[in-house]
């Protein structure tokens, strides 16, 4: 008994010698700047070359074919017909194209004005402030697919609380999510949703702004104007422009808000690259033309990934 | 007297400016959070309330009816379940894939550290909108589709740049002399990492966590497209999938439906707000 245990502890302590030797061996390895620095950015890397850079480019490969999803592995080259057959469609260029245009360059504009007023309105003090700051973000917060189902009970042509608000004070009901209005409140979805979070970063950047630079020019006989624009808008530029380039690209890439409230709808008055991609690549199985209709991305995402890239490095 | 006068004028001014700005305060309020509080009224009405629209401002007797409705017709327990595994295995798996590389990249001298930096922060602006048609395609050659595992692949492809921008940061801003007296008393460079700088960072570990946990449990366009099946669904597919078939639309339970779907987020919101904040402005802003 007491032999048999001495003779498993020696082998025991054989084992972890072993052991130690390698993992002291492997640790020594790997203590070097280069091979554990590599060993980190490794994971990293691998994946972003696999799922992010990978099927990029498989995307511009299945946009060149005719791939449908009953038949994932057939798809045949046929050039650029994709493309050609897509601007030939007018549902493409007049409405998927225009709207996509109309919706970033309305709502990023406004997006970034209201929430600058609402960062003011926020830097100021008043009771229960903090509370207020709290709460402002909770549109952006909220996750966008059940947000939006309020939206869709709100715009709800005979129940919803907005025409009852609209029909007691004497006016017309509204066909809110009708052909005529629908983009446009799809729009005003986005704006409120988008406009806490300028309100917020920009407050953030507000704090930056000398006060004391401030309080010179006023007594200067500066007036708030005058304040606003020569001291306070310079001072937050560099936030100011990141992240409007930051909204752009999430708004022209909007899907989830569209496809939730109207499904790019009603008479393809509101559908937008995003939504048009999934109708015609995932519900319509056409893989090949919905990867061609998402790269019509591409190009204004290089001019904003460029611009970024050179600003940042300026303002190093 | 011509300095009083002045005094008086900008006392005057600040007045008025106030009044407009507790004014402008009140709109922004009621228009951004009206929809918050509609939500929060109609989840607690009974349905007879909601169709006759009797008193739309007020419930008359209130109701857990629409909750109930939600768990026992729909999945919406499952969901919950699909997107608590799937958002906490996204966090953890970013947040250490994205800690590591941020660190080296920020500390070691390797070759092509500003292009791996680059290619961080390109891939972190790529929109889902861009990609989703070849993940698809990916997804479906790696026998994933349909399956909830194909999210947990899938999402930190988001995440991990975000991670990886945020925490760069974080690391740029901590000194070097704490690591380098470390390594003085024998430390390996493993140790001056994990022992050192890594608990210097925790804010930054914090903001990244919690903005990754909301996000992958907002995510909505690869859900939709990588995960059909009723059963498997996250919450933001469920959701409005099951609940808004057809023409017919439940709307107290769709409300109640928004709102507990929604609470894991406010909450992580509310308790880490500062960290929240923080997140965004380096997600946002510094990239």
């Amino acid at each position: 008994m007491q032999e048999s245990n001495a003779a498993l502890d020696m082998i025991n302590s054989v084992k972890q010698k072993r052991n130690d030797n390698f993992l002291s061996r492997l640790r020594a390895w790997f203590d070097d700047e280069k091979r554990l620095g590599y060993a980190m950015v490794a994971p990293a890397l691998l994946l972003l070359i696999l799922l992010v850079a990978y099927p990029f480019i498989l995307s511009i490969w299945l946009s060149f074919t005719n791939t449908e999803i009953a038949r994932a592995d057939t798809g045949v080259f046929i050039g650029l017909e994709n493309y050609f057959k897509l601007w030939g469609r007018t549902v493409f260029r007049e409405k998927v194209i225009w709207n996509t245009i109309l919706y970033t360059a309305g709502a990023v504009p406004i997006k970034l004005g209201l929430g600058m007023i609402m960062a003011l309105l926020l830097n100021r003090p008043f009771p229960l402030r903090s509370l207020v700051r709290g709460l402002i973000l909770i549109p952006w917060v909220l996750p966008t697919s059940l947000s939006m189902l309020v939206f869709l009970w709100l715009f709800e042509p005979t129940l919803s609380v907005l025409n009852y608000m609209l029909e007691n004070g004497g006016f017309e009901a509204v066909q809110w999510l009708g052909p005529k209005n629908a983009i446009y409140s799809v729009m005003a979805v986005n704006i409120w949703r988008g406009t806490p979070f300028f309100a917020v970063v920009l407050l953030a950047a507000l704090q930056g702004v000398p006060q004391d630079q401030l309080e010179a020019a006023e007594i200067d006989g500066a007036n708030v104007f005058q304040r606003f624009f020569n001291i306070t808008i310079p001072t937050i530029m560099p936030v100011i422009v990141v992240s409007t380039l930051f909204s752009i690209v999430r708004t022209f890439a909007e899907m989830e808000i569209v496809w939730v409230l109207t499904k790019g709808g009603p008479f393809n008055s509101t559908h937008m690259i995003g939504t048009y991609a999934y109708q015609q690549a995932i519900q319509n199985s056409g893989i090949g033309e919905g990867a061609a209709i998402s790269l019509f991305f591409f190009p204004i995402l290089a001019l904003i990934v460029f611009f970024q890239l050179w600003y940042l490095q300026r303002n190093d | 007297m011509a300095i009083t006068n002045l005094q008086q004028d900008r006392r005057v001014q600040h007045g008025i400016w106030s009044i407009i700005a507790y004014i402008l305060l009140a709109l922004v309020l009621i228009l951004w959070l009206f929809p918050v509080f509609w939500m929060l009224m109609t989840a607690f009405k009974p349905n007879a309330e909601i169709t006759t629209n009797a008193a739309p401002l007020a419930i008359l007797e209130p109701t857990l009816d629409n909750f109930t409705y939600l768990f026992e017709t729909t999945y919406f327990v499952k969901w919950i379940g699909n997107s608590l595994i799937v958002a906490v295995s996204t966090t953890i798996f970013s947040v250490v894939v994205g800690t590591l590389a941020a660190y080296s990249l920020v500390r070691y001298n390797l070759v092509g550290k500003s292009v791996m930096g680059m290619g961080i922060f390109v891939t972190y602006l790529l929109p889902q909108t861009l990609l989703f048609i070849p993940m698809a395609f990916v997804i479906q050659n790696l026998g994933l589709y349909d399956n909830l595992f194909a999210l947990i692949v899938v999402y930190p492809t988001m995440m991990v740049p975000f991670c990886t921008w945020l925490m760069m940061g974080y690391f740029r801003a901590i000194p070097l002399d704490m690591e380098e007296s470390a390594r003085v008393d024998g430390a390996t460079h493993w140790q001056a990492f994990y022992k050192v700088t890594l608990p210097l960072a925790k804010a930054g570990i914090i903001s990244a966590a919690i903005f990754t946990f909301t996000l992958s449990w907002s995510e909505y366009l690869y859900a939709l497209v990588l995960v059909p099946s009723v059963e498997a669904q996250t919450i933001p597919i469920g959701v409005p999938n099951a609940l808004s078939s057809g023409d017919v639309f439940v709307w107290g339970s769709l409300m109640g439906a928004a709102l507990l779907g929604s609470l894991p987020v406010v909450l992580v919101y509310a308790f880490f707000m500062r960290y929240f904040v923080s997140g965004m402005m380096a997600g946002a802003v510094k990239g």
